[in-house]
């Protein structure tokens, strides 16, 4: 006789995902982007792209997954308007320090310390800085992570060894 | 987890945690109502779209479904309209039955005895009488047309040219209908077919 085993279901009504997942998820790309407002609205982008699709995606193994997905899409598509926009100065000539950009991280830390290490954070390339902030922020998985960043898991241990290092390393060197 | 086993560093997640800390408040109704919001734009760009879809195919088929268009080389006539359903007046109308008038065809004689008991007598007749006409395919090696027979018209429906040949209508009704066919360019092996009604309203057909 088989032995019966209980299984926890995933939550698969829309407003108990989003309460679950939407402060972590907020959370971990507000230190990818520097910003909680950009975080908060990639994510919310994200669960509205969900909204209306649920019946579909509710279906998922995963739907959190999915709406993670769109949310580092709507991430990096953020990063690289905000490089094309800082191209675009720079060939016109104009110097950075007339340039009225958003400071980075845009929500000023509490204390010097936490400044400083937003800093070193926002020095990080973009994909170290990502998989930094999914899975010491979000405690997602190495699996996870690479799901949500559409990159094998080598590449995500790649990227949170580099970051890790960067980070140690200037850290220490500031120390 | 295995994951973490070379990658856990407790401190440096605490320490970048901080950088975002948790904010208060419930997030959902303010998200919620840019949910609906999202939805109802997306229905009505969807039902734009679909009007617009819609559109597009009337105006199309309004275009291309005229009299006399040539699409994809099938030269199409309406069978109820023009000229095609005009009936001369002569002594074959005049002669013939009730059953060799098209429809629609006016025959301005003398009255015919198939004239109905409103006629008034004296003036020209007008007679309608329900003939279906009816379709017919000629093949040649050319090509193969369609027509519409009625005991006194033959209309051109469609042409349609084998492969490797054009289709080239010379007269398309209501007295005959002609298409060439012709391979290649000017030169080239050339077919016909030539219908016409005869006066007893057979179709006499001519295909070489």
């Amino acid at each position: 006789m088989l032995d019966t085993v209980p299984v926890v279901a995933a939550p698969r009504d829309f407003e108990t995902v989003f309460r679950t997942a939407f402060e972590p998820m907020v959370r971990g790309l507000t230190v990818a982007t520097g910003s909680r407002a950009v975080a908060e609205d990639c994510v919310q982008e994200a669960f509205s792209r969900a909204f209306v699709r649920w019946r579909r995606i509710s279906g998922y193994d995963d739907p959190v997954a999915w709406v993670r997905h769109v949310a580092v899409n709507l991430v990096r598509d953020h990063h690289r308007r905000e490089q094309r926009k800082r191209a675009a100065v720079d060939r016109l000539g104009a110097r950075r320090e007339d340039v009225v950009t958003p400071p980075e991280p845009a929500d000023e830390p509490a204390d010097e310390r936490a400044g400083r290490l937003a800093e070193l954070v926002a020095a990080l390339p973009d994909q170290q800085r990502l998989a930094a902030s999914l899975f010491y922020v979000e405690q997602l998985s190495v699996r996870e992570t690479a799901a949500a960043m559409d990159l094998s898991d080598g590449a995500v241990k790649y990227h949170l060894h580099a970051a890790r290092a960067s980070l140690r390393r200037a850290w220490e060197e500031r120390a | 987890m295995n994951d973490h086993d070379d990658l856990d560093d407790p401190g440096l997640a605490a320490a970048l945690g901080a950088l975002a800390p948790e904010a208060g408040g419930d997030p959902y109704p303010a998200a919620h109502r840019r949910f609906v919001r999202h939805r109802r734009r997306r229905r009505v760009a969807a039902a734009a779209a679909g009007v617009a879809g819609v559109a597009a195919v009337v105006t199309a088929f309004a275009v291309l479904g005229g009299n006399g268009t040539d699409v994809a080389g099938v030269r199409t006539v309406s069978p109820a309209g023009g000229p095609s359903t005009s009936v001369p007046a002569g002594p074959t109308a005049s002669s013939s039955t009730s059953t060799t008038l098209s429809p629609s065809t006016t025959t301005p004689t003398s009255p015919s005895p198939t004239a109905g008991p409103d006629t008034p007598a004296g003036s020209a007749t007008s007679t309608t009488t329900a003939v279906a006409p009816r379709d017919e395919t000629v093949e040649s090696a050319g090509g193969t047309v369609r027509v519409r027979v009625t005991p006194t018209s033959v209309s051109l429906l469609g042409s349609t040219p084998a492969a490797g040949y054009t289709a080239d209508v010379r007269a398309s009704g209501p007295e005959d209908v002609e298409v060439r066919f012709r391979a290649g360019s000017s030169g080239g092996t050339e077919h016909r077919i030539r219908l016409r009604i005869r006066s007893d309203g057979t179709l006499e057909r001519e295909v070489t």
